[in-house]
């Protein structure tokens, strides 16, 4: 089998969906080919991670359809429900879409940029790495100034943790902060461009900066000079937006 | 209608049924109605299941027709969705995470959930029966009512869109998630 043939069967090969001859054949390439071998596990990979997206059913959704399957079972159906067309679930999740997409919507560093080398090693690192000097040189040739360390003590937060990870793609450099009552904001910095949805999104934008909530979770993203910044963080939006205030003075004093 | 048979066989499926739900609509409150509809379907005519056979296609099966028939639209792509935090993710962090720390996980996991629900329908579905949820390529012919080599191609090119778009994430699976 050459590398083409092995390579056109490689989904059926993975799922061990091949006729046996052609396994047989497929299993014989693999073990003289490291190339068709690394490919063929970069597929399993690629099932594994699309595998983990699964969600499970929402408790509250659990029981209304049990409770429907009973009262089926007894003879007494339930009468249809009503279809809320955008519940404030639906609402939610369109919010979370919106966020997510904001996201997505930050191109990745052309490949020929100067970001490429410290791309490339971030996507070797671990989920979160330890601060030290190079985490902070590559961080500061990524982002400049934008990879410094707000001091916010005088709000009550102290830096528990700052690294640098991958973020749906892009390098950002990330700072964990709490309070004494162990409340947590979390500040990021990625080179992108803030796209035009996150600052449309609804009665909570005030100028220049947008924000987001889910559940207790509170976020707040603007952009400057090419870098897209966001605070996340349990704690309320006003606090949020004073934690901003004083981020953006630290950048533009 | 006797419940107790169909607990066992078939209620242990409800998790499968909403994932799918979800992907097929895009909408959490339609996934609701459509999984409810399933199941209450599914227990109307449990008498023609055979024992013996894979339930999870069989439920798998009266969803997807259901949603042809009742619940496709041709309207906008499908949304995404992050979980809320009151529904658990399939896989476990392995640390204990803080909300923060969370979001920035499910933004991770959102950037894959996208790539998948931006993938045409007919792909999508593949991916989900298949790959998600574990069907063999026959199972998931007699589901969508096309040939198995048909599933088996639109897996393959589903894969390799994948394959592309996720690049940095694929970066980051570990040894003991495979």
């Amino acid at each position: 089998m050459t590398c083409e043939q092995f390579q056109d069967r490689l989904t059926a090969f993975s799922l061990g969906e091949l006729e046996s001859h052609e396994a047989v054949a497929a299993r014989e390439h693999v073990a003289r080919c490291s190339a068709c071998a690394s490919r063929a596990l970069l597929d399993r990979q690629l099932t594994a991670l699309v595998r983990s997206t699964a969600v499970t059913t929402p408790e509250v959704t659990r029981a209304r359809i049990m409770a429907a399957l009973r009262a089926e079972a007894a003879g007494r159906p339930l009468r249809a429900r009503r279809r809320h067309w955008l519940s404030l679930g639906a609402a939610a999740s369109l919010a979370a879409a919106i966020l997510a997409a904001t996201i997505l919507l930050v191109p990745a560093p052309a490949r020929s940029s100067v970001l490429t080398a410290a791309w490339t090693a971030y996507r070797t690192q671990p989920l979160m790495m330890q601060w030290d000097g190079s985490t902070q040189a590559r961080l500061n040739a990524v982002l400049g100034p934008a990879a410094d360390t707000p001091d916010l003590a005088a709000y009550g937060f102290s830096v528990k943790g700052a690294g640098g990870r991958m973020l749906a793609g892009h390098v950002a450099a990330v700072t964990e902060y709490r309070d004494a009552s162990g409340r947590r904001v979390t500040y990021l910095r990625w080179k992108g461009e803030l796209p035009e949805m996150a600052s449309a999104r609804g009665p909570s934008s005030e100028a220049g900066v947008a924000a987001a909530r889910w559940g207790q979770t509170g976020s707040i993203w603007w952009s400057a000079h090419g870098t897209v910044y966001c605070l996340i963080g349990n704690i309320e939006q006003s606090a949020l937006y004073r934690l901003t205030e004083r981020i953006q003075q630290d950048d533009h004093g | 209608m006797e419940l107790a048979g169909f607990e066992a066989t078939a209620v242990p499926h409800m998790d499968t049924l909403y994932d799918a739900a979800l992907r097929l609509t895009g909408e959490r409150a339609t996934a609701q109605d459509l999984t409810q509809e399933t199941m209450l379907r599914a227990l109307r005519s449990f008498s023609t299941f055979k024992p013996g056979t894979n339930c999870k296609a069989w439920l798998l099966r009266i969803q997807y027709n259901l949603f042809c028939t009742q619940y496709r639209k041709d309207r906008r792509l499908p949304l995404v969705w992050l979980d809320s935090p009151d529904e658990p993710s399939v896989e476990p962090p392995s640390y204990e995470p803080g909300p923060e720390e969370q979001a920035v996980r499910e933004m991770d996991r959102e950037s894959v959930r996208r790539a998948i629900a931006l993938l045409p329908e007919e792909f999508r579905t593949a991916v989900m029966l298949v790959d998600i949820h574990g069907l063999s390529c026959a199972e998931a012919a007699e589901v969508m009512g096309v040939p198995r080599g048909t599933i088996l191609s639109r897996l393959h090119r589903a894969r390799r869109r994948l394959e592309r778009l996720l690049t940095p994430e694929l970066g980051r699976v570990q040894a003991d998630d495979l």
